[in-house]
């Protein structure tokens, strides 16, 4: 408990100062734009911001980030509601039950119950975050090499064989992103290492570099493919709304309640995230409600759980990520590459000899939903209008940022030709069902997970991961979870053979 | 999906994977005993797995292709959205001039090359006429150099103006 009270105090102590608050206050909005326009999700969001915390020191960076993520959580909600259009794919359940309470004339309850929901899932999971990651501090020191490295394994095995729908192909992913990172100094040795010869690759790849190319200009490259615009709404960009009577959020707080604690436990599971949390969520809510049958045709219960799950996943993905050093989405692996370029070393030691990252992600996560109480009723209005903003437009100056952003980290052009060489890597996989963020997590985990590999074997005898039970129990959890990927290969290659035959 | 592509695709990687076992096996074996795997010893491994899981994509993926007889199989990865025509042609010229775009930055310069390049970008978007696209990138261009090169210190390429913006006293040296 005291460790809890001084995490919030240390961030109460962060946010003493009003530089990080207009730091918070930029980041929510933009999270809450790019949240509203459909396509740029949480991950291309945060690559597009992420050159630029490099010139921040990392307090506000991380303070940025989580904004950005509180932002981009509630901004997707509003075109669901008012277009039926999600902002993001964890938004769609919304469409289902927001746009019709819109087209009921009762947009002020769906937007209503939206915001109240979104600010009390993203409240709860900050604690649940303080809860689970505070005590993993006093756990880490049992975890040395051997158990590093199952770590990383399992983050790995986690994240290909829940995303996707190819585990085989998950796993090419993954190896390409080590791969990749095989490029430059031996993370033991420093020798250099396929480089063949190349002073420009002595020292590796620049880590931002392959993720921004994989994560962020890949999938631009991928929406180049259609030209549409987002559909503008029949009033013209104007709506009556007022907001909900109390006994409205009164009705619906088991729901969410419930979709926050489902949000918080499924967002901690690596590959998971918000979109399988508010399903989740969701199919739980009509369950246990009194009006089942109002789901997908205008459930108060049905936005309310939605919208909390996806809400508290953020919290719930940080415990992995913060606590284990496992990303466990995609924007999480590009919070973790801004950590380690700092100069923090993923892992369970982490938060512990540096509490301040923590208290700097609690302070960008509670002060962004605190400021998110005052602003999100009127911004939804805004939000509306920025839809009438040319897709096109959007696209072609967010891969001219994307390439300014890459450039400006080491003023190299050969990073930018390396970005895109990389986008269109990962635009192949996006094509092809190759799992980017395996890609991706698997480029921020080499290091250290070949680094921990070599030093559990120097330092210990070769069966060692077998005779320590941490690392045997991570393994084997990875197993397990290799075992679910490949039975919803198998189920998936059945369902669409079953297809092809009717 | 197209099933020959995804065949080429798989054979590029198996192609990687041969590549990192031929340049591994020119590296000398570790020289120190501390180091049983050595710097090779991951990445052997790892292109050995990639090797057969190619191998495993290609043979499935052939297999499919000579029982169904049929070249396009079930999308594996991101679907496009299902209301509009797609384009793999404007999405491979992305990434052609992306690629171009980045390898001329240094020798034609940022002023110069980006609003040409986002004008054409626009363009394969089918934005306004082209009037529109000019006005937009020249002002996204300048805005971003104000923004990156003057107020960020971020010496972007002058390349082929690199003089003339000395001289203006607008960069303080060329790049």
């Amino acid at each position: 408990m005291d460790r809890m009270f001084s995490t919030i105090s240390g961030a109460g102590e962060l946010l003493g100062g009003p530089g990080l608050w207009i730091v918070i206050l930029s980041g929510l909005l933009f999270g809450v734009i790019a949240g509203a326009l459909p396509g740029i999700g949480t991950t291309l969001a945060y690559a597009l911001v992420l050159p630029f915390t490099f010139e921040m020191d990392i307090t506000s960076s991380i303070c940025l980030l989580m904004a950005i993520t509180v932002g981009m959580q509630y901004g997707n909600s509003i075109p669901a509601i008012l277009l039926g259009v999600p902002g993001t794919p964890a938004a769609v359940l919304t469409v289902l039950d927001g746009h019709k309470l819109h087209k009921q004339g009762k947009s002020g309850l769906a937007l209503g119950l939206a915001f109240v929901s979104s600010l009390i899932g993203q409240y709860i999971s900050t604690f649940f975050l303080i809860a689970a990651v505070v005590p993993l501090g006093f756990i880490a020191y049992l975890f040395l090499a051997p158990e590093i490295f199952a770590l990383h394994v399992f983050g790995i095995v986690a994240i290909v064989s829940l995303t996707g729908k190819n585990v085989a192909k998950g796993f090419v992913a993954a190896l390409i992103g080590l791969g990749i990172a095989f490029i430059g100094l031996d993370p033991v040795n420093y020798e250099p290492r396929f480089t063949y010869g190349s002073s420009e690759f002595r020292n590796g790849i620049d880590l931002a570099v392959p993720l921004i190319g994989l994560l962020a200009v890949s999938e631009l490259f991928r929406q180049c493919r259609q030209v549409f615009q987002w559909k503008s709404t029949e009033e013209g960009g104007f709506f009556s709304a007022t907001f909900p009577k109390l006994h409205n959020f009164i009705r619906t707080m088991p729901a969410t309640l419930g979709g926050t604690v489902i949000g918080t436990l499924v967002g901690a599971i690596p590959g998971a995230g918000a979109t399988p949390a508010a399903m989740i969520s969701y199919q739980q809510a009509q369950l246990v409600s009194k009006r089942p049958e109002e789901f997908g045709h205008g459930s108060p219960e049905g936005i309310a759980a939605n919208e909390a799950s996806q809400n508290a996943s953020s919290g719930g993905e940080l415990i992995p990520t913060l606590g284990f050093g496992i990303p466990g989405s995609g924007s999480m692996v590009l919070l973790l590459a801004a950590l380690t370029l700092n100069g923090f070393v993923p892992g369970p030691n982490m938060i512990q000899e540096n509490p301040d990252l923590l208290n700097a992600v609690v302070a960008g996560l509670l002060a962004g939903t605190s400021i998110l109480v005052l602003l999100g009723w009127p911004m939804a209005r805004v939000m509306l209008k920025l839809l009438t903003i040319n897709r096109s437009v959007v696209i072609a100056l967010a891969l001219a940022l994307v390439s300014l952003g890459v450039y400006s980290l080491n003023q190299r052009v050969l990073d930018v030709v390396l970005c895109m060489v990389f986008g269109a890597i990962g635009y192949w996989m996006l094509r092809y069902g190759y799992s980017v963020a395996a890609a991706a997590l698997a480029v921020v985990l080499a290091p250290g997970l070949e680094a921990n590999l070599r030093r559990g074997l120097s330092l210990f005898d070769a069966d060692v991961f077998f005779t320590r039970p941490i690392a045997l129990g991570t393994l084997v959890l990875a197993g397990i979870f290799l075992f679910i990927g490949l039975r919803r290969t198998h189920r998936f290659r059945k369902r669409e053979a079953v297809e092809a035959e009717a | 999906m197209d099933r020959v592509l995804d065949l080429v695709g798989s054979l590029v990687v198996a192609l990687f994977g041969i590549v990192i076992l031929v340049t591994a096996a020119q590296y000398p074996p570790p020289a120190v005993e501390y180091d049983p795997i050595g710097p090779m010893g991951l990445p052997v491994a790892l292109a050995v797995v990639l090797l057969a899981l190619a191998v495993l994509q290609i043979v499935r993926t052939a297999r499919e292709y000579l029982v169904t007889a049929e070249r396009f199989g079930p999308m594996e990865g991101t679907p496009d959205e299902e209301e509009y025509p797609a384009s793999t042609l404007r999405a491979m010229g992305f990434i052609a001039g992306g690629v171009v775009y980045a390898s001329l930055l240094s020798t034609i310069g940022y002023l110069l090359l980006t609003p040409l390049a986002l004008t054409f970008a626009l363009g394969a978007m089918r934005y306004r006429g082209w009037p529109g696209r000019i006005v937009v990138a020249v002002l996204f261009t300048v805005l971003s150099f104000i923004v990156f090169d003057m107020v960020l210190s971020v010496s972007l390429p002058t390349g082929l103006l690199g003089g003339w913006l000395v001289d203006i006293g607008l960069v303080d040296f060329t790049t």
